[in-house]
C-alpha cells in the first residue's frame, strides 16, 4: 500500500512540476542576436542523430546557406516551436531539412528543451493510476533524462546559447576514439531486441504533423532526410517498410516534400564501423562519426543542390 | 543473472516461494538444483567448470581424511589443489601468460589472445575449494562425507558469483540447521538488500558515469582527477559492498547466517585496519591460506634475531606480505595493473607495521599523542589517500594509461561537467550519513522505537527513491541521447 502511494504521489509530482526544476532559458535573445549578423536560406533541424551527421559547414554553397539546430532532447514538440521561433526573427526559409528519424513518433522532447522555447511539459498519469506496473519502474528512461538535464540546465544562461548556436555551425563530428566509453554492437547475436516503427501520432506526432503543416503553408520546401545508420540498427528497427510507407504517404500529402532516404539508396556504406560512433544490432538508433559525416554530407551537398536547382 | 536485474528477482521469488514449503530433508536438493540452474542460466556448460572440480576435490578429501600416511595426504591434498586450481589458471591466467611472455620476448608483435571466456565466479568458489581442502588436510575440520551438501556450500548461489568466500566449518553446519519461516529475519534480509541495491544503483552506477568519462581522457581535466579518483573508490566500494549486501540478505531469508564482508573499511585508520575491514572473507582467506604460512616459514628458515641489520620479524612480515599482495593482485585480475596495485597495498602494510614503533615515538615526543580526534582523523584520511591512490592501477587499463593519469594531474578547476562533480560529492555525502546512520541504526531511540508501521512507510519511500534515483543501464540513449 505504501509503496503504490509512494509511488503515485513521487509519478504524479514530476511529471506534473517537473518544469519547474528548470529555470526559463529562452533562446530567442541568443538566437536574435546570432542571426541578425547572418544570412541563412535553409534550416536545419532534428535530434541529435542529426547534430552528428548534417553539418552546415560541409554543405554549404553559394545556393545553400544553412543553419542548423538540432540536438539531444529536441523532440518533434520543440522543433514545432523552435520553426515557429526561427520565422518570426528570421522569415521563412527556402527550404527545411528535416533529419527523420525511424524513432521519431516514440520520443518526448526534454523539459531543458522545451524550456527553452517557453513550452513546458507536464504530462498526466491520472490514466495510468490504476496500472499493475510501479510508473516510477514503467518511466524510468524519462526520469534518467529528467534528471540529468535538471543537472545539465544549472549552467545555462543567454551566453551559453549564443555559444552553443554559434558551436554548431562550425561543428562537425567527432572521432569514435574521443569517445571510448561508446560502443557499437558489431555481433549479430540471435537475440538482440527488435524495435518496431511507431505508428502517428505516437507521443507528439501531432507537432511533426503540424510543423509539416505550417512549412508547407509557408510554401518552403522540405527535405526529409532518412540519416544512414550502421547497419545492426537498420536490421534491429525491423518495421523498415512499415516507415518507408509511410514516407510514401507524406509525399503524397505535401507537395513540396522530398525524401532522401540514405538507408536504402545504396549511396553509403552502412557496413562500415568506421563511420559511425555508436548503434548496432539491437540498439535502435546510431551517431554518425566525423568521417562518416564527412562522406555523408558530400552525398548530401550534392542532392541538396539538384533540389534547390 | 545479476542480482539487481528481473530475471534474478523472478528467480529468486520462485526459489523462495517453495523453499519453506518444501521438508527440510530435502531442501538442500532444491537449493543445489537452484543453484546449478542459477550458474548455468546463460551457458550450460558453466556447470561442468563448477561440477568437476567439486567432485574431484569431494574424492580426494576423504582420501585425506582416511588416510594415515601423511605422504598419503599431502599426495590427495596437491589432488585437491591441481583440480581447483587447474581450471582457474587455465581460464583466467592463459591469456595473461601468454601475452606477458610474447610482451617480454618479441615486444613488437601484435598480441592477438587465446578465445576463451572466463566462467564468472570461478575465482571466488575455487578459493573455496582450496580452503576447504588445506582445513581438511590441517584437521580443522573432517571431511564432509555427504555429497549434497559440500556441492551446496561451494555452489550456493546467493555467494557464488561474488561471495563472500564462506569458509566450510562455518556454513556447511549452517546448510544444515533446520530452519522455519521467521518473518523478522525475513524483514531483516529484505533490508540488507535494499540497502545494498541503493549502493549498487544508485551511488555505484551514478559516480560510474563521472569516472568513466575522466578516466577515458584525463588530459586537461584539472582536478577533476583528484575528484575522479575518490569517486571511483566509492564507486567500486559501494557496488562489491552493495552485492556483497545482497547475497549476504538472500542467505538471511533463506536462514542461513553467513559472514560480514564489509567494515565501513574507509573509516579505518591504517592499511592492517583497512584489510580488517576490506573485502574480509578474501582477506582473511589471504591471510591464513598465504601471509601467515609464509610468514612463519620466513621466519624459521633465518636464524637468530637480526639478519642483514633487519628483525627477523619484518623480514618474515615483508615476504609473506609481498608474495600474498602480489598474488592478491593477481586474483583480482589477470592483468600488471592488477599486480602493481596488490603489490602498492603490500609496500603500504609493510611501511606501516615496520615503522609502528617509530611513529608511536615520535606522537610520544611531539606531543601530538594527547589529540586522539585530530589522530583519528588524519589517519582516516591518509590511509584513505593511500587507498585511493592505488585504486589508479585497479582502474586502469595499462601501466601507461594509470601513469598518463597521475602526470595529468594539477591543481586547476575545469568547468566542464562541474555540475556533475558537485551532484556526484553530494551524492557521497548523502551516502556517507546514511552508512553512519545505518551502522548506529541500533543505537538511535528514534529508530529502534519506531512503530512497525512507521518502519513500513519508510521502507516504501526508500524502494521509491531507489527506483527513481538508480541508473537504467539499458538506456540505449543515456550517452548522445536521440
Amino acid at each position: 500500500m505504501f509503496l503504490i502511494f509512494f509511488d503515485r504521489s513521487l509519478s504524479y509530482f514530476i511529471f506534473k512540476y517537473n518544469y519547474k526544476f528548470f529555470k526559463n532559458n529562452p533562446i530567442e535573445k541568443p538566437l536574435s542576436k546570432y542571426l541578425r549578423d547572418h544570412d541563412f536560406n535553409t534550416l536545419i533541424i532534428g535530434t541529435s542523430r542529426t547534430y552528428q551527421a548534417i553539418h552546415p559547414e560541409l554543405i554549404k554553397s553559394p545556393q545553400i546557406t544553412p543553419f542548423k539546430w538540432s540536438h539531444a532532447g529536441n523532440g518533434p514538440k520543440y522543433n514545432y516551436y523552435f520553426y515557429k521561433l526561427y520565422k518570426k526573427i528570421e522569415g521563412t526559409p527556402k527550404m527545411v531539412v528535416l533529419g527523420m528519424d525511424y524513432f521519431i513518433y516514440s520520443i518526448a522532447s526534454s523539459s531543458l528543451s522545451l524550456s527553452e522555447v517557453k513550452e513546458h511539459t507536464s504530462t498526466s498519469i491520472m490514466r495510468h493510476f490504476f496500472s499493475p506496473t510501479l510508473l516510477l519502474l514503467k518511466n524510468k528512461s524519462e526520469t534518467d533524462i529528467l534528471l540529468n538535464d535538471i543537472l545539465n540546465s544549472i549552467k545555462i544562461s543567454e551566453l551559453s546559447l549564443y555559444n552553443k548556436i554559434k558551436d554548431a555551425q562550425t561543428y562537425t563530428g567527432v572521432e569514435k576514439s574521443a569517445l571510448p566509453n561508446l560502443k557499437i554492437i558489431t555481433e549479430d547475436y540471435p537475440s538482440y531486441k527488435r524495435r518496431i516503427f511507431w505508428r502517428l501520432p505516437g507521443k507528439e506526432g501531432d507537432y511533426f504533423i503540424k510543423m509539416l503543416d505550417e512549412i508547407q503553408k509557408d510554401k518552403a520546401v522540405i527535405v526529409l532526410v532518412v540519416i544512414p545508420d550502421y547497419i545492426g540498427t537498420v536490421k534491429t528497427n525491423i518495421s523498415q517498410k512499415r516507415f518507408k510507407r509511410h514516407l510514401n504517404r507524406l509525399t503524397k500529402k505535401y507537395n513540396n516534400l522530398i525524401i532522401l532516404n540514405y538507408n536504402f539508396n545504396r549511396k553509403f556504406n552502412l557496413k562500415d564501423e568506421s563511420l559511425f560512433i555508436d548503434g548496432g544490432y539491437g540498439i535502435g538508433n546510431s551517431h554518425m562519426s566525423k568521417k562518416g559525416a564527412e562522406i555523408f554530407n558530400k552525398m548530401l551537398k550534392s542532392d541538396l543542390k539538384k533540389i534547390v536547382n | 543473472m545479476i542480482f539487481t536485474s528481473l530475471s534474478f528477482f523472478y528467480f529468486f521469488l520462485i526459489v523462495l516461494v517453495f523453499y519453506f514449503l518444501i521438508p527440510h530433508k530435502f531442501r538442500w536438493v532444491y537449493l543445489l538444483i537452484a543453484s546449478f540452474w542459477f550458474y548455468g542460466y546463460h551457458n550450460i556448460w558453466n556447470i561442468s567448470y563448477l561440477a568437476i572440480p567439486t567432485l574431484l576435490v569431494y574424492v580426494f578429501s576423504i582420501g585425506i581424511d582416511n588416510s594415515n600416511n601423511k605422504k598419503t595426504k599431502k599426495k590427495y591434498l596437491f589432488g585437491t589443489l591441481l583440480s581447483s586450481l587447474s581450471i582457474l589458471i587455465y581460464f583466467k591466467y592463459t591469456n595473461f601468460l601468454y601475452y606477458s611472455i610474447t610482451i617480454l620476448f618479441s615486444p613488437d608483435t601484435e598480441f592477438k589472445g587465446l578465445d576463451i571466456i572466463l566462467p564468472f565466479g570461478i575465482s571466488f568458489f575455487t578459493f573455496k575449494l582450496v580452503s576447504y581442502s588445506i582445513d581438511v588436510y590441517n584437521e580443522k575440520i573432517p571431511a564432509e562425507r555427504h555429497l549434497g551438501y559440500f556441492a551446496l556450500y561451494i555452489s550456493f548461489f546467493p555467494q557464488l558469483l561474488m561471495g563472500p568466500i564462506e569458509r566450510a566449518v562455518n556454513f556447511i553446519p549452517e546448510l544444515k540447521k533446520k530452519v522455519n519461516f521467521d518473518f523478522d529475519r525475513v524483514i531483516s534480509g529484505l533490508t540488507l538488500i535494499s540497502w545494498g541495491v541503493f549502493k549498487k544503483m544508485v551511488i555505484a552506477d551514478r559516480l560510474a558515469i563521472f569516472v568513466n568519462e575522466i578516466f577515458a581522457a584525463p588530459y586537461h581535466q584539472g582536478i577533476n582527477l583528484l575528484f575522479a579518483v575518490y569517486f571511483y573508490a566509492f564507486q567500486i566500494y559501494c557496488d562489491f559492498s552493495g552485492y556483497s549486501d545482497i547475497a549476504i540478505g538472500i542467505a538471511r531469508i533463506l536462514g542461513f547466517k553467513s559472514m560480514k564482508n564489509f567494515n565501513f573499511p574507509y573509516f579505518a585508520t591504517n592499511m592492517t585496519q583497512f584489510w580488517n575491514r576490506w573485502h574480509i572473507s578474501l582477506s582473511t582467506w589471504l591471510r591464513d591460506y598465504l601471509f601467515l604460512p609464509i610468514a612463519y616459514s620466513s621466519m624459521r628458515k633465518i636464524p637468530g634475531e637480526k639478519k642483514w641489520g633487519i628483525k627477523t620479524e619484518y623480514i618474515g612480515y615483508a615476504s609473506g606480505m609481498f608474495i600474498t599482495m602480489f598474488l592478491g593482485g593477481l586474483w583480482h585480475g589477470a592483468a600488471w595493473t592488477f599486480v602493481i596495485w596488490g603489490m602498492l597495498h603490500g609496500l603500504f602494510l609493510i611501511i606501516g607495521y615496520t615503522t609502528k614503533k617509530a611513529r608511536k615515538k615520535i606522537l610520544k615526543k611531539t606531543g601530538l599523542k594527547k589529540f586522539k580526534t585530530f589522530n583519528k582523523f588524519m589517519g582516516i584520511f591518509m590511509t584513505f589517500n593511500f587507498v585511493s591512490f592505488a585504486w589508479i592501477f585497479f582502474r586502469s587499463e595499462s601501466f601507461s594509461d594509470a601513469y598518463n593519469y597521475i602526470s595529468s594531474f594539477h591543481f586547476s578547476f575545469a568547468s566542464k561537467g562541474s555540475e556533475h562533480l558537485i551532484f556526484n560529492v553530494f551524492l557521497v555525502l548523502v551516502f556517507i550519513t546514511l552508512e553512519i546512520i545505518y551502522m548506529k541504526r541500533e543505537k538511535i531511540k528514534f529508530i529502534r522505537n519506531s512503530p512497525m508501521l512507521v518502519k513500513t512507510a519508510v521502507f516504501a519511500l526508500f524502494i521509491c527513491i531507489i527506483i527513481l534515483f538508480s541508473l537504467d543501464s539499458s538506456n540505449e540513449f543515456i550517452y548522445l541521447r536521440f
